[in-house]
Order: C-alpha cells, then sequence, then structure tokens
C-alpha cells in the first residue's frame, strides 16, 4: 500500500496558507509533521480527510482519494485535535456513533478498543473522563471502519507520559499490522516514533534530514 | 443502523439525560410567568371594578319629578354601579372638573320641567373637562343628548295626553292619577331597558378576549422560554464531531434534523407535563369563558398538543439563532435579544392594536406573530390547513438556513 499527496494548496482570502505541499507514505511506515502553532497542520490534514475543500491530490494504489469520497471514507480514519464526542454520553454511546453493536463488542474484547484500553472506562461519561481517555476513545472512534490510513492531529497534547505511552503502544501495533500513520505535532519527543519527518513552514512542506535533537528540531521549526 | 439514525439517538439520548435540569428550569419559568399573568389580569379586572365615573348634577332641582328620576337613577338603575351621580352646585362642579374629580356634568336650566310640560325646547347641557377628544367624554355628551331627548319627547308625551284629559274634562284626582300612573310605567320601561339589547364582545384581536389574548401570550412567551434554558443541549465548543460526520457522507441537513427532532421533543414533552398538571388542577372546576370548552385532564392534554405546531414554528427559529452563534454567552445574549424585541413587535407584552401602524403591519410575517396567530386560531376554534401550513412552511425555512450555516461553518471555516 502506498499514499502520495501531491500539490495541496489552500488560500484563506488573500493568505496562502499551504503552498503546493507534497509527501508520500507506504504501508508499515510512520510520517511526522513537524510545525509550530499555526503553521496549517490542522488546514492539510482537513484537505486530505475530505473536512475542507482544497487544491490537490490523495493518491492511494492508483485512485484519487480526495475526488472518492466512499473509499476515502473507507480507508482514513482521522483523530482531530478536539475530540469529536459528546460529553453527556458515555464511551459505548460515543462509540455506538461509529459502531454497530457487535463489532463494538469484538473489538472491546479482542481487538483494537481492549488494546486502547477503552474497555476500563466503557460506561464512564465523557464529561467525567481525563484527557488520555478523551483521546483514546477519540481514536477508538476514528478506527471504527478499520482504516488502513490514519490522521492523528496532535493527539498527546496535553497528556502525561504514561498516557502517551499508551497512545503510542497502540499506534505501533497499527503500523505493524501494516497501516500507515501521519502525526501532527509540535511536540518533538513524538518524533522518536517517526520514520520519516516533514517540516511545515511558511506555507511549505520539506522531508527533515538532519540529525533528531532538539536544537536542530527546534531550529528547523522557527520561522527565520 | 444509518449514520442519520446513529445520530439521532446520540442526541436522543444526551437530550434524555439534559431533560431533568431542563424540566425543572421549565417548571421555575412557568411558576414565574403564571404569577406575573395572573398579577396583570388580576389588577386589570379589580381595577375595572373599582372604577366608578362621577357625573355632577347642577341646577333647578326643584321638582318632585326631578327628585324621583334622580333618586330612581342612583338606588334603581343599572348605571349605578358604574356611574355615581352627585347633586351639587356649579361652582362645586367646575371645580372638580378641573381637578379631573368629576368626569362631567349634567346641567339642568331652571324652569325645564315646566318647559317640558308646555313643550317647550329648553335642553340638558352636559358640560366637560378640557379635553373632549377623550372617547369617554364625547361617549357621555352623545348619551345625555339622545338621553335629553328621549325623555324630553316621552315627558312632552305624557304632559300631553294630560292636557287632553284637562280638554275632556276629567276629574282632577283622575288627571292626576293618570299622570303618576304613565310616569311610573314610563320609569319602569327606563329601568328595564337591558331587555331590549344584548351585547357580544368581539374581543380586543383575533376574536379574542383580553383575558385570552394574554394566555395566547402566556404560552408563546413560555416557547421562547423553554428555548433560551436549552442552551447546554444545543450550542457547541466545536464542530469537530459535526465536521467528521460530514466526512462520513452525514449530511448537513441530516445532521441538523438529528439534532433539532430531540430540541422539538423537549418542547414536545415540556407541554404534554404541563397541561397534564393544568387539567390535575383544574379538570373538575369551572374554567374561565377565555378558555375552549376543554374537559379533564385529557382535554386540556389535548389543547396542548394542538399548540404544538406553535411550540414547533418558535423552536425552529431558536434553534437557527444558536446555530448563528458559538459559545455559551453569546447564544444565550443572542436569544434573550431576539425573545425581548419578537415579543414587543409581535405583541406579546402589549395589545397588538396599542403598538405603532408599521409593527402592526409587520407582526403577522413574524415568527413569533405567526405562532401567536396559530395559538389564537387554536383558543377561538377557529383553526384552519392554511394556519398550519404556514408554521410548516416557517419550520422549514428555518431548518433550512440553519443546515447553509451548517454547511457554511463546517466547509468554509479556518481549522
Amino acid at each position: 500500500m502506498n499514499i502520495e499527496i501531491t500539490g495541496v494548496s489552500k488560500s484563506f482570502g488573500k493568505k496562502e496558507v499551504l503552498k503546493n505541499l507534497s509527501f508520500s507514505a507506504r504501508g508499515g511506515q510512520f510520517v511526522g509533521i513537524l510545525g509550530e502553532n499555526g503553521s496549517g497542520k490542522s488546514t492539510l490534514f482537513s484537505i486530505v480527510t475530505g473536512l475542507q475543500k482544497g487544491e490537490g491530490a490523495f493518491m492511494y494504489n492508483g485512485t484519487d482519494l480526495l475526488h472518492n469520497p466512499s473509499l476515502r471514507a473507507k480507508k482514513v480514519g482521522f483523530v482531530p485535535q478536539s475530540p469529536p464526542l459528546l460529553g453527556e454520553l458515555t464511551a459505548r454511546d460515543n462509540l455506538r456513533l461509529w459502531y454497530s453493536k457487535n463489532d463494538m463488542l469484538r473489538s472491546l474484547e479482542c481487538g483494537f478498543l481492549k488494546l486502547l484500553g477503552i474497555d476500563e472506562f466503557i460506561d464512564l461519561a465523557v464529561s467525567k473522563m481525563s484527557g488520555g481517555m478523551k483521546k483514546r476513545l477519540a481514536i477508538g472512534c476514528a478506527i471504527s471502519h478499520q482504516p488502513e490510513i490514519l490522521f492523528l492531529d496532535e493527539p498527546c497534547a496535553a497528556l502525561d507520559l504514561p498516557c502517551k505511552e499508551r497512545i503510542y503502544a497502540y499506534l505501533r501495533e497499527f503500523v505493524a499490522g501494516g497501516g500507515i500513520v501521519v502525526l501532527a505535532t509540535h511536540d518533538i519527543y513524538e518524533l522518536v516514533l517517526c520514520d520519516d519527518v516533514y517540516v511545515l513552514k511558511n506555507g511549505a512542506l520539506s522531508l527533515y534530514e538532519g540529525s533528531r535533537d532538539i536544537k536542530s528540531l527546534v531550529g528547523q521549526m522557527s520561522h527565520e | 443502523m444509518s449514520n442519520f439514525f446513529k445520530y439521532l439517538r446520540a442526541q436522543t439520548k444526551r437530550t434524555i439525560k439534559l431533560y431533568p435540569a431542563i424540566l425543572a428550569f421549565t417548571l421555575v419559568l412557568v411558576i414565574g410567568v403564571s404569577i406575573i399573568l395572573s398579577v396583570m389580569l388580576g389588577s386589570r379586572s379589580e381595577s375595572e371594578e373599582n372604577k366608578r365615573i362621577r357625573v355632577g348634577i347642577v341646577g333647578d332641582l326643584d321638582n318632585s319629578y326631578l327628585d324621583i328620576g334622580i333618586s330612581a337613577l342612583k338606588s334603581m338603575d343599572t348605571s349605578r354601579f358604574y356611574i355615581e351621580f352627585e347633586q351639587m352646585s356649579e361652582e362645586q362642579a367646575k371645580a372638580e372638573l378641573k381637578t379631573g374629580k368629576l368626569m362631567g356634568y349634567v346641567h339642568i336650566p331652571a324652569g325645564f320641567v315646566d318647559s317640558v310640560a308646555n313643550g317647550g325646547s329648553l335642553k340638558l347641557k352636559y358640560i366637560i373637562g378640557n379635553s373632549p377628544a377623550v372617547l369617554s367624554s364625547l361617549l357621555m355628551q352623545e348619551i345625555i343628548d339622545v338621553i335629553g331627548s328621549i325623555i324630553v319627547e316621552s315627558q312632552c308625551a305624557v304632559y300631553g295626553y294630560i292636557d287632553l284629559a284637562e280638554i275632556a274634562e276629567l276629574e282632577y284626582k283622575t288627571r292626576v292619577e293618570l299622570a303618576n300612573n304613565l310616569s311610573v310605567e314610563y320609569i319602569g320601561h327606563i329601568l328595564k331597558r337591558e331587555q331590549w339589547y344584548d351585547i357580544h364582545t368581539l374581543g380586543i384581536g383575533k376574536g379574542l378576549t383580553f383575558e385570552g389574548y394574554y394566555v395566547c401570550a402566556f404560552f408563546i412567551l413560555l416557547f421562547l422560554l423553554w428555548g433560551t434554558v436549552c442552551v447546554n443541549l444545543i450550542t457547541k465548543r466545536d464542530l469537530s464531531l459535526q465536521r467528521l460526520l460530514f466526512s462520513k457522507k452525514n449530511v448537513v441537513f441530516g445532521q441538523i434534523t438529528a439534532e433539532y427532532a430531540p430540541f422539538f421533543g423537549v418542547f414536545i414533552a415540556n407541554i404534554i407535563i404541563l397541561f397534564a398538571a393544568a387539567g390535575l388542577l383544574l379538570g373538575g372546576k369551572e374554567l374561565p369563558a377565555f378558555l375552549p370548552d376543554i374537559a379533564g385532564v385529557f382535554g386540556f392534554i389535548k389543547l396542548g398538543i394542538m399548540l404544538i405546531p406553535a411550540a414547533a414554528v418558535i423552536s425552529a427559529m431558536q434553534f437557527m439563532l444558536y446555530e448563528l452563534t458559538s459559545g455559551v454567552v453569546s447564544a444565550v445574549l443572542l436569544q434573550i435579544l431576539s425573545l425581548v424585541a419578537l415579543s414587543y413587535a409581535s405583541g406579546l407584552l402589549y395589545p397588538i392594536y396599542s403598538l405603532p401602524q408599521t409593527l402592526q403591519a409587520i407582526s403577522p410575517y413574524l415568527p413569533t406573530g405567526v405562532a401567536f396567530s396559530y395559538a389564537s386560531r387554536v383558543m377561538t376554534g377557529d383553526m384552519n390547513a392554511e394556519a398550519l401550513i404556514n408554521a410548516a412552511v416557517y419550520v422549514a425555512l428555518f431548518l433550512s438556513v440553519a443546515a447553509v450555516v451548517r454547511s457554511i461553518k463546517i466547509r468554509g471555516s479556518r481549522i
């Protein structure tokens, strides 16, 4: 499995936010998109996952998913920055938005929902959950249709290390199974997971091939 | 299960979880608004009962027939409940007229009775204050003119008949007896004049009585307040879920419908609960005339169910307003401002006929005006298909606007 995202551009009024971005990944690969706040990471993800209109192509094994919403809905999962959950409902009720009853029970018993540890708080209301629980639940909702490509927008922002480690463990499992993970972050520590790191700066995306130490990465991110 | 029904189920579950708090707040609102309504209606009827017009009687009162007539007015005539006739000097009458203690005074000219007896042309005068344009003063003037003509002409006829008896050389005793009998017969007819006519009250607007008008306004105000109470149910911190649903082919209009349906369900549940409670409290009692003919708890619930289309118009409008805002504070502010402005412009706070002509012209087209019109038809039993279609059109319009706004927010906003 291969994906190739090419020529992604977006303007808001006169301001060009994304300028002809391109990157690629293959099955079993972990890709990181690094950028400061407001650099356009979320906008890039919203375009490739079909939430916003934009220019470009998202090729999946030769098919452009930007113009094939049905296939895109099957193959792509997206975890936005703000967990898309209904606060008054339990984890079970939120999952039922995305899963059939049987699929949810099966996954809770021995699937990815079990791996994410969602079975431990399945009947807890979202309003009473910690940040880490909400993020894990959001990931659980995003993978309901067993996508092959997962886009995550800052999945571990504001989480403690044990929580992060739990999520990373799941993502490693996902990638090990042949899936592709594309992670948008401005957390340098998450880049340890990544096979390829791209830096989004001034609307342009470039592959980072330097050292993965903090100083070098911060130097790459900051606007000069 | 399709995406729409999954989302509808989730929103319905949310609503059920939030409903106890919504219902508690609703009951507080209902009690508060009911108290205000009952005070308003109570004080109006009390002021009407206590208010009597004072009219002075001035002039040549040295006549037994005049004395009898004035005494009959004060003690036997039905006008004694709302008009107080008081004999006084002209100086006193003028002084009290200036201070507003008198509505006006009747001046009986000297020799009035003799003039009447001899077919003369002396007239009663009614003197009013400096504001002749006041309707009640104009009416009194007309009444005095009519009464004066009737009294004078009738008395002329009585005295003419006595003169005829004298010409016919009937005995004095017989002539006096005749005069008294004719006068008593005449006074008897005057006192029984209410049997000659029947007054029907058409009401102050749309065929409603004053009380019926304000009860309809009460319902619409309640609907507006209920929508404001549901702010936590409807406002969204962000649209991340809705965007994700959209990417999974859960179309915008489907989202709007799945969110609106439970919101509207709150209104239906409130209506049924409150009208059932009203039925339990008032079911066995004699109801005021301004209410439709309903009996028992189920009668009240049926009345409530008939008001549901009016609630639909208000709830759809409020849903649309919520869609225009983001965040609780701005949502509540917009709802309250709309509530005040629309309530005033639709005649919910003051009767519509007291508003400027421009507002009276546009009021029927406002959503609150449409809802009020529908509710008034329910109260008067004058329901027709046109009113129902009007309500449906407004609901569809508001939900369509909400869908367009949601679509713009999902597709066009910067993430």
